[in-house]
């Protein structure tokens, strides 16, 4: 450029961020150089395409692999992100609830045209009130505007239906019937919990009744300083923001958080919000709360819960690490006491973080559908649950005297331990309200969004997929994670814009025989986008399973096999004997590492699409890894090693044991044996030996032990 | 399900070891047990199983293995094994294949099969023995399996397990394994059985003079049996029969003898009037959790497509306590109308037989296992028979 500025033309070297990808030309660029493998294709060809512009006729790039999975993955299958083709674009027409909520936003946007709403700024999802005005100022109104426009409804259903799968007068009239019987109700259930001073829109869209424009967000404030009219809202100083699925563990009670040098200990919950532009604490921040049951057990969530009994699932008994009933709330802010903020310094260490329970969903369905032998449903509009319930001991919050502020004393307690004494003893202890009883609490966020559910049919005798039993939900999960990977490649999405859990399941006909579980795959936007509800397709589903084992054939035919076959070949077969980064780890799934194993997840793939699949260590991942472990295993713990009944055993002349290596989803329990395991039990007793089923997952994992709590 | 109707007494004219050790508890249980229609109750999976392992173990006494390499015997008694289980299965009680729709399906049945498989090659001979000789050589004196002996009198008679000649031995094998603990010890029943097996091979010329119980996980103990102490046993099974036998014609009712411990693992309890006259919540350690109430109320559900019925009864009698209301919750409809009787109604009274006690506050709920737990549907017949 001509006017380009002389100390600049002679700079040939340029160091940007990704802004650059968003097609801008820096010229006749001959090189790119990537600090870290790109997020998708799409990204890494357009941050390439930077060189090799103007006529150039070579140009060069080098894209350096960090150690983690998402690099890994690619560093393995380069096609995948310099030349893969793009999937192709769907737009799903077929979802009534899709359409429902563009038809409730222009309902809504009509019958709100005649009431004059205040002023509250700009909102993406519509200027419809707060939530606390719903019932006592809106909810009349809107009901008499709907019966008595019964042709404007029936002509934005025409409009919104046009070209879906419910233009039909069956669907225009279901559309319609919606509007005028349900939507109130729906709009009713979700306003009166809601924190009256919240916009009735949003809460509208995160619950899917509306379309949510733009991208959600749920950013909750632990407040270390006052805020102030003059800090503006949200205030400019005075607070750290977590989404809130981050904040109910780093923001709970008695949880630190290092910022600019100083350690913030979280010790309650409060709800500012701007009143005539200062803000103020708003009454009840914890709210009513809702009851759940929760099982650590077996990861049930039970929505209604019963006042008694234990776990409905896995019968395990009402004890903090079993299952219990717990009463959460979803706080709308986190506060520190200011007081100590102001004067703790970070010194290099901070507390433990109460870590949520993983994500739960309750027992709601769909219509579900069955193939080879797994069902598959999508459910849209589910509540996914984490819960935070301080390892089985809740949360017990006070009231703060003259203030609205709930706080536990614990946290009160662990707050000042990082002071000096004399700083200590300048702090003025909270005073408590004697007239608020303490409220025993769970914190949790919750999530409408789309979620799809997959479950093995049928499985044979002698295998155990109860979720309780740790191989078993190891499998569960990594199969769950499996999918997760697997779909993330073929929707060219991250593997975060998807979220996986294990819901149990139990078979009402033989009561008190054990569990088993499907996984569920949610969307992680609020309100969904899609992607599960087009997993929770049959025909998509059976196509996702066959694509991780490699069988796909056609459009995804090579991705099928970039897919499985590095996983089953050199060098990945034969280092990795878990779960690796090349494999089912990756950043967001870390508190679920030690339980992934790859093995376990092609095996419930397996299981899923035959019923009569051999689920043994003959197969050959398997075998090759007795093979490599069973000899040092039985070595390390002085085992002398024998094969009985095709099985690897180590026996322990001193102590009459023998330790006999099984598949993972092998039954311990003697009622269920498989017929090669019962076999190697029978014949060690009769050689006085005491017989130990041991799984290949456990000896793999923990080396130097055999006997299992 | 329908109660059965028990009949009164019969005499009984041949006394076997097991129906000697239950008439010591209970005349009406030994009338059961030497008489009864066992199609009538569900057999547990256990007894099932059982009677499947010592078939195999005959099988093998009797040289159907002989001749065989050690894996072809092995394949050889499994295939035993599954027949004679498929045979019982496809005759048992409709309860029983409604909550096991296939043998296999058994809890233990892999273990069971095994354990019978593995004891069944310590009696099958060397390899190279063919049928014939291995027969041969039981002829020849050296064992007698599952041999039915009967007393000069004619009086009792039993099919002990095995007899070995040459170590003057009774056999019998249990298919439960050794007691936690590993005490290898025999209980009083057992030697009691192992006499009157000594017995019976003493009236029959043989001389036995040890009594060996085999335990299914292959753990053997064994009692020296004097001679005199065999026909002293002999002596009480006699005077146990005569007294029996004086009370024959009695009604079902009237022999019944229950107790917490001799109504323990009775197969009678559904039907047996005296024993919900006289039970009570202390028996429910020995005996196990049952209940008779009348319907209340009655909730039906689908879940999972299942039909389920929860039921909520005034608990009149059994081994819980009377008087409150108390909850089954979620019973299987299959398995309520199993043998084709329709469906429970508000008001009937019904006997829920090997209950589980799932929690007691605030009131009490009771639900159903798949390995025991019977729902009876109580008919006027029973009323009449009180």
């Amino acid at each position: 450029m001509q006017d380009e500025i002389a100390d600049a033309e002679g700079v040939d070297l340029l160091s940007v961020t990704t802004t650059m990808e968003a097609g801008v030309d820096i010229g006749a660029l001959q090189g790119i150089g990537l600090a870290n493998m790109p997020p998708m294709r799409f990204n890494y060809q357009q941050r390439v395409g930077r060189a090799g512009r103007r006529g150039l006729g070579m140009s060069a790039a080098l894209t350096l692999c960090r150690g983690r999975s998402h690099d890994d993955y690619y560093f393995e299958r380069p096609q995948l992100i310099t030349a893969d083709p793009p999937p192709r674009p769907y737009v799903d027409v077929r979802r009534a609830e899709i359409a429902q909520r563009v038809v409730a936003k222009e309902v809504l946007r009509l019958a709100f045209d005649q009431i004059l709403v205040p002023y509250s700024g700009d909102n993406v999802h519509g200027e419809f009130g707060a939530a606390g005005d719903w019932t006592v100022a809106h909810q009349t109104v809107v009901t008499q505007w709907i019966a008595s426009h019964a042709t404007e409804i029936d002509d934005v259903c025409k409009v919104v239906l046009r070209r879906t799968a419910m233009e039909s007068s069956a669907g225009l009239q279901a559309m319609a019937d919606y509007v005028r019987s349900a939507l109130i109700p729906r709009i009713d259930a979700i306003a009166t919990p809601a924190p009256p001073h919240v916009a009735l829109s949003e809460r509208l869209a995160s619950r899917g009744v509306l379309p949510m424009f733009g991208l959600p967000t749920r950013i909750r404030y632990l407040f270390h300083e006052p805020p102030s009219r003059r800090g503006g809202w949200p205030p400019a100083r005075g607070i750290i923001d977590r989404d809130l699925e981050i904040a109910i563990g780093q923001f709970a009670p008695g949880a630190q958080t290092v910022k600019d040098d100083k350690l913030h200990t979280a010790v309650g919950v409060v709800d500012y919000w701007p009143v005539g532009g200062t803000p103020r604490q708003m009454p009840n921040p914890l709210g009513i709360g809702t009851e759940v049951g929760v099982c650590r057990q077996c990861q049930a969530l039970v929505e209604q819960p019963a006042m008694t009994g234990g776990c409905p699932y896995c019968s395990a008994a009402r004890t903090d690490g079993g299952y219990r009933v717990v009463t959460f709330s979803e706080p709308p802010g986190f506060s520190t006491w200011f007081a100590v903020s102001e004067k703790a310094e970070f010194t290099g260490g901070f507390e433990f973080t109460p870590r949520a329970l993983r994500a739960r969903i309750g027992a709601n369905r769909g219509t579900p559908s069955t193939a080879s032998n797994f069902t598959v449903d999508a459910v849209p509009g589910q509540l996914v649950y984490r819960i935070n319930d301080n390892d089985g001991r809740d949360f017990v919050f006070e009231k703060v005297a003259g203030q609205e502020v709930w706080i536990t004393q614990d946290a009160f307690g662990q707050a000042l331990l990082d002071l000096s004494d004399n700083d200590q003893r300048s702090i003025r202890p909270p005073q408590y309200d004697s007239a608020a009883a303490p409220l025993r609490r769970a914190l949790a966020a919750t999530c409408a969004t789309d979620v799809m559910t997959a479950g093995i049919n049928t499985f044979p005798i002698g295998i155990c997929l109860n979720p309780a039993v740790p191989e078993a939900r190891a499998a569960w999960y990594s199969f769950g994670f499996f999918i997760r990977r697997a779909a993330a490649v073929r929707l060219d999405i991250a593997d975060s814009e998807l979220e996986v859990g294990i819901q149990p399941i139990i078979d009402f006909s033989s009561p008190f025989a054990p569990p088993s579980a499907r996984v569920f795959i949610s969307d992680s936007l609020e309100n969904g986008a899609g992607y599960s509800a087009k997993l929770g397709d049959l025909h998509e589903f059976t196509s996702l399973l066959q694509f991780m084992l490699g069988h796909s054939t056609g459009f995804h035919a090579m991705r099928s096999q970039a897919f499985f076959t590095p996983l089953v070949t050199d060098p990945h077969e034969r280092e990795c004997a878990t779960s690796c980064h090349r494999c089912l780890r990756e950043f967001g799934n870390m508190a679920h590492h030690p339980l992934l194993d790859w093995r376990l997840a092609l095996d419930m793939i397996r299981l899923a699409l035959n019923a009569n699949a051999p689920i043994d260590l003959t197969h050959s991942w398997w075998a090759s890894l007795v093979r490599r472990i069973a000899a040092p295993f039985f070595q390390g713990l002085n085992l002398v090693p024998h094969s009985v009944s095709g099985l690897e055993v180590g026996i322990n002349g001193a102590t009459s044991e023998a330790v006999i290596l099984i598949h993972p989803l092998w039954d311990r329990d003697p009622t269920n044996f498989r017929p090669e395991l019962a076999s190697a039990v029978a014949h060690l007793e009769r050689r006085g030996l005491t017989p130990l089923p041991h799984s290949v997952f456990r000896a793999a994992r923990f080396p130097y032990e055999y006997k299992t709590a | 399900m329908k109660l059965p109707t028990p009949a009164a007494t019969q005499p009984i004219t041949q006394l076997s070891p097991s129906v000697y050790e239950v008439l010591l508890q209970c005349r009406a249980r030994g009338a059961w047990a030497a008489h009864g229609d066992r199609t009538a109750i569900p057999l547990l999976p256990h007894a099932l199983l059982g009677t499947a392992f010592h078939a195999t173990v005959e099988a093998a006494n009797k040289g159907r293995l002989a001749g065989l390499d050690a894996e072809a015997q092995l394949v050889e008694a499994r295939r035993t094994f599954d027949e004679c289980v498929d045979r019982i299965h496809a005759r048992a009680h409709p309860l029983l294949r409604a909550k096991f729709s296939a043998a296999e399906r058994l809890p233990y049945y892999n273990l069971y099969r095994e354990r019978a498989a593995v004891e069944a090659l310590q009696y099958a001979g060397p390899e190279t023995q063919s049928a014939e000789r291995h027969r041969s050589a039981h002829t020849a004196g050296y064992s007698a399996a599952e041999q039915r002996l009967v007393s000069a009198d004619g009086l009792i008679a039993g099919r002990p397990d095995l007899i070995n000649l040459a170590e003057e031995e009774v056999v019998d094998y249990k298919t439960g394994p050794t007691p936690e603990g590993g005490v290898a010890e025999i209980s009083a029943a057992e030697v009691r059985q192992l006499k009157l097996y000594a017995h019976l091979a003493q009236e029959n010329g043989i001389s036995v003079t040890r009594g060996v119980i085999t335990r299914a996980d292959g753990v053997r103990s064994s009692i020296d049996i004097p001679p005199e102490d065999a026909a002293r046993e002999g002596r009480r099974a006699r005077e146990s029969l005569s007294d029996y036998n004086a009370h024959a014609g009695e009604s079902f009712d009237t022999a019944a003898q229950p107790s917490p411990q001799g109504c323990r693992f009775c197969p009678c309890i559904p039907f047996c009037e005296p024993f919900w006259r006289s039970a009570t919540p202390a028996w429910a350690d020995q005996c196990g959790v049952h209940l008779e109430g009348v319907i209340r109320a009655i909730e039906r559900a689908s879940i999972q497509g299942v039909a389920l019925t929860t039921i909520c009864v005034a608990v009149t009698r059994g081994t819980v306590a009377a008087g409150d209301d108390a909850h089954v919750e979620q019973m299987p409809d299959l398995w309520i109308e199993a043998d084709g009787i329709g469906p429970l109604g508000e008001g009937e009274t019904v006997r829920i037989v090997y209950g589980r006690l799932a929690s007691e506050v605030p009131s009490r709920v009771f639900r159903v296992d798949r390995v025991a737990t019977s729902i009876w549907s109580v008919t006027s017949t029973n009323s009449a028979s009180e």
